[in-house]
């Protein structure tokens, strides 16, 4: 490899526009088709002015066979955003058991009420939810515990999912 | 085994449910070694952990329908008292079940027992009720026995994370990677962008999804590089390899790419900065605000 890094990266960060554009109801009980929808809310807040994390994929499964989910929100406001849908999928009248994964994003940010802000390293987790078709009434509705979830590790903030869910 | 569990949970929980009167709800803490958090360096080492259900209902006693923590029921633990279980008001019960490490192999063939081959164990304890569950996690690092080598004198790097929350940082290497480089709002954008979906929330194709997250990380490593140089040969070459791969439609390599490059740039994160460089303050919520993610949907499949 003998290109000098420097245009190594220059090459490859101008490349980039290009190639990057180039490829660049709460209380309803669930019925025959209806949307299920999952949202995500912060609590347990106090001491964080501030926490983003992304969204990367949402999944659902249906008896064991993967359904489509629609409407897969971004980044998730989790103190000032409330409750925030990150996805909805459409439940059989007939289904037995549901269960959906929401990935997040490797990482997100914060910042603390006392003006300290930094990134989230939240590699790899997941909020996961289980449960039987027949509890289900239109929302799966988790609440991320932020002063749990928020850990200090050797750099910045590493994300622990403590989270409950309603449904 | 969890179905069982969740069976006889909802078996049990019927038949109980006529003697509580109200809603209820659980909540549930683990730790290891009494955090949520750690780096095990020293072998052999024991990982104690403390799994404990609480009744958060300040007026009525819960119904514990399930407790289950997969990754530690494949080492030999059960939670006890076996769910379901009743829980007075404001009661929690706990229970906990120590690993030991003998060595490294140890810690890694743990790490890859939960799903992911890596070299985190990270497992989740769920305690579910008729109505809810909760769900806690507590992550442990593997690292090597013997302390790491010297660093090489250029193997200061910073994360995404950093870089997505650092404007002055961004900026800089932005500027000394050349004057023709994408804007910094762009750059941003493809920071807080999701990988999920394109800003107008229609769902990323398969491949659009494996060259941004490959294309920013790569950005990234780039910034690493430039802002930190020299670069060893295998990142100049890793470098490479990435340019390459974002031409082509070959998914599965974009993605090991992408890891491969989360790898270097977290490899030096806690090395110090070099003299006289100064990153700014992190300034999360501005460089949101000016984020501008310029990705579209291309014509492109994944193919070999």
């Amino acid at each position: 490899m003998k290109t000098p890094i420097s245009k190594l990266a220059a090459a490859a960060l101008c490349a980039l526009p290009l190639s990057v554009a180039a490829c660049s109801g709460d209380g309803k009980v669930i019925r025959s088709g209806q949307a299920a929808n999952v949202t995500v809310t912060g609590v347990n807040t106090s001491g964080v002015g501030e926490l983003s994390l992304g969204v990367s994929d949402v999944s659902a499964t249906v008896d064991g066979k993967e359904t489509p989910v629609s409407g897969i929100s971004g980044v998730l406001d989790l103190v000032n955003g409330g409750a925030q849908s990150v996805g909805r999928f459409s439940v059989p009248g007939n289904a037995t058991a549901v269960s959906v994964i929401v990935t997040l994003d490797d990482y997100g940010a914060y910042e603390s009420a006392d003006g300290s802000a930094g990134s989230v390293d939240a590699r790899g987790k997941v909020l996961s939810f289980s449960l039987p078709a027949s509890a289900l009434d239109g929302t799966i509705a988790a609440s991320l515990d932020v002063g749990r979830s928020l850990t200090s590790g050797s750099g910045d903030r590493i994300l622990e999912p403590n989270y409950t869910t309603a449904y | 085994m969890r179905k069982k569990l969740l069976s006889l949970g909802l078996v049990g929980g019927a038949l109980l449910t006529a003697q509580v009167a109200g809603a209820h709800e659980l909540s549930c803490d683990k730790t290891v070694n009494g955090t949520t958090y750690m780096e095990v360096s020293g072998y052999p080492t024991t990982l104690h952990y403390v799994l404990t259900v609480n009744n958060t209902s300040p007026l009525y006693g819960s119904y514990v329908l399930t407790a289950s923590d997969p990754l530690l029921e494949g080492q030999g633990f059960s939670f006890t008292p076996a769910a379901p279980f009743s829980l007075d008001f404001g009661a929690s019960t706990s229970d906990s079940f120590d690993v030991v490490l003998n060595d490294e192999a140890d810690c890694l063939a743990m790490a890859a027992a939960d799903g992911t081959a890596d070299d985190r164990i990270d497992n989740t304890f769920e305690t579910s009720w008729e109505s809810g569950s909760a769900q806690c996690t507590a992550s442990v690092v593997c690292k090597s026995a013997p302390p790491p080598p010297p660093p090489p004198p250029s193997g200061i790097t910073r994360t995404l994370g950093f870089y997505k929350t650092h404007e002055s940082a961004l900026s800089q290497c932005l500027e000394a990677i050349d004057t023709d480089a994408p804007d910094l709002a762009s750059v941003l954008g493809v920071f807080w962008g999701s990988p999920a979906v394109y800003e107008t929330g229609e769902p990323r194709t398969d491949i659009d999804r494996a060259r941004f997250l490959m294309g920013r990380q790569f950005i990234v490593a780039a910034c690493n590089a430039t802002l930190f140089p020299p670069a060893s040969s295998d990142v100049q070459q890793l470098l490479a390899d990435a340019m390459n791969a974002y031409a082509g439609t070959d998914c599965d390599l974009m993605m090991s790419l992408s890891s491969q490059l989360d790898d270097y740039n977290n490899s030096g994160d806690e090395m110090s900065f070099p003299a006289g460089f100064d990153p700014g303050p992190a300034t999360p919520k501005h460089a949101q605000s000016i984020a501008d993610d310029p990705t579209t949907m291309s014509a492109d499949q994944c193919g070999g």
